[in-house]
């Protein structure tokens, strides 16, 4: 019979603390004791007890997914977009106190192409270099991880083959 | 221990503040196993579970410049990841309760291939006895369901959860009656079951 | 308003020179970052790797280094087993990472190569002939219960 909190044995009061602690096993030691006696003679606080440890048992055994191995990964990557879209926003506000009053564009204009093809310039000065820099880069945070999780997949599809390679070692 | 993790939690936020992205790599390695759990276990999709978990984590790195160590961090860490949760759920019920059916369909084949259970019959009941419980708990109120997670699998005391969902201990512990009454009630059949 | 004009001609000029100048070379097909780990120079390698845990790293080098030695009939092979698991669902492939792993656990040394050697002739079977073979007195001779409903498992659950 379902206990209302009016007619409940007096162990029961204050929510079921106590009940509850020991059966969560995190009541101290000296109290154990005590409810064990209490449970061994009172069979409404048995059965609450009962009915409490059975639907501990039934959330242990519920088991969770692993993690996907490129969460840190996906995570710093997020962290590294919304850092660059923030250093760009405080720079364009630190412009924006430097000049006020905007700037003239006749002088923005030229200013700006000269500074793009700056910019350019050394960014195409060795493409290939370029190109090796970011791939090392990205190589390090996400595919690292994907080259490892590749590596142990391998090894358990190869230690899953009978091979005349193998035999003969 | 629990003031040594305190203090070492807190340490690493305290210099993840100071900008060590190093501490926050620790941080995130030692509390992304618990908060993804706890978030699975509250919408029960993994995918989604682990998209909220960026959320938590991303937040955790953007309060780092105003981070007290007031609370414990795994406090504050639950904060943050029960606030998602509640957000979520008060926001797309609809389609959560979509996923999570298509996802328990495919968990169950994944889990019937998985599992160490040595015959089928076994296999097939450990599947219905966890469906249920998942269907059991996704029926709780999400409060309740969040304040009973914090106290199973975190094994959160009635203060801590009562920082975590923004409630006084007295309103815990009514949730968690509340909660508890339900689950004996319809996991009571499970009993002796192992 | 001349002068202008002529300012805008001159960066439009200056930006289409420089959009040519910067074409990126053609990019060849994105390699697989297995490809990319194996393909890097042994400085680049050794940085890449450089601050990882020593027993993780080990491991990468010990398992890249037998990858490299393997007979190239073998890779071909695994490399084709291999983009048929990464093409099952993630959960098939975590599945199969667990019946794998209970395989090594449990299966007794003496008893693996065979082991492998039956998973390879029940991979062909079609499910009926699987279970006939299954439970015929040559695999029952050889593997207890336990061992024959894994060998069934991985059978089922392995790529092509």
């Amino acid at each position: 019979m379902k206990n209302t909190k009016d007619n409940a044995c007096p162990m029961q009061k204050n929510e079921g603390e106590l009940l509850l602690s020991y059966c969560a096993g995190s009541l101290a030691a000296e109290r154990v004791a005590e409810v064990e006696r209490h449970v061994g003679v009172c069979p409404e606080c048995r059965s609450w007890v009962e009915g409490q440890q059975t639907v501990w048992q039934a959330l242990e055994a519920w088991e969770v997914e692993p993690v996907s191995a490129d969460f840190e990964a996906a995570l710093f990557a997020r962290i590294a977009r919304e850092e660059k879209a923030a250093g760009w926003q405080r720079w364009r506000e630190a412009w924006r106190r430097l000049l006020p009053g905007g700037l003239d564009w006749r002088v923005a204009a030229p200013a700006g192409a000269i500074a793009l093809l700056l910019v350019v310039g050394l960014a195409v000065e060795n493409p290939f270099r370029r190109e090796q820099a970011e791939a090392m880069v990205k190589l390090e945070a996400r595919e690292i991880e994907k080259a490892e999780r590749a590596l142990e997949d391998l090894e358990m599809l190869r230690q899953l083959e009978p091979l005349e390679e193998e035999t003969r070692l | 221990m629990a003031v040594a993790t305190f203090e070492h939690d807190a340490e690493l936020m305290l210099r993840v503040r100071e900008g060590d992205a190093q501490s926050f790599a620790l941080l995130l390695a030692k509390h992304r196993g618990p908060v993804i759990h706890f978030l699975y276990r509250m919408i029960q999709n993994q995918a989604v579970a682990e998209e909220l978990a960026q959320e938590v984590f991303l937040r955790v790195y953007r309060s780092r410049a105003s981070y007290e160590p007031t609370a414990k961090f795994t406090t504050w860490l639950f904060r943050i990841a029960s606030h998602v949760a509640l957000n979520h759920i008060r926001d797309g019920k609809q389609e959560r309760n979509q996923e999570s059916l298509d996802q328990a369909t495919d968990e169950g084949l994944g889990r019937q291939v998985a599992s160490s259970a040595p015959t089928v019959e076994q296999r097939m009941l450990r599947e219905v006895r966890l469906a249920e419980i998942r269907r059991t708990i996704e029926l709780l109120p999400a409060k309740q369901r969040a304040a009973v997670l914090m106290h199973k699998y975190q094994e959160m005391g009635y203060a801590q959860i009562a920082v975590a969902l923004e409630c006084s201990e007295s309103a815990v512990k009514s949730l968690l009656f509340r909660a508890y009454e339900t689950l004996r009630a319809k996991l009571a059949h499970m009993a002796g079951r192992g | 308003m001349r002068a202008g004009r002529l300012w805008l001609a001159v960066v439009g000029l200056i930006l289409a020179a420089a959009g040519l100048w910067a074409q990126p070379p053609e990019r060849a097909e994105r390699p697989h970052p297995l490809e990319k780990l194996r393909r890097l120079a042994p400085e680049e390698r050794e940085r890449v790797l450089q601050n990882m845990p020593p027993e993780r790293r080990q491991m990468i080098e010990e398992r890249l280094e037998r990858w490299e030695r393997m007979a190239p009939r073998r890779k071909k092979r695994l490399e084709g087993s291999l983009t048929n698991f990464q093409q099952m669902k993630p959960e098939q492939q975590q599945a199969l990472r667990k019946l794998a792993k209970r395989f090594q656990e449990t299966m007794p040394e003496d008893k693996r190569m065979e082991g492998r050697r039956a998973l390879t002739m029940l991979r062909r079977l079609a499910p009926e002939a699987r279970r006939r073979v299954l439970n015929g007195p040559r695999m029952r001779d050889r593997f207890n219960e336990q061992e024959r409903e894994l060998l069934r498992e991985m059978a089922e659950n392995m790529p092509d």
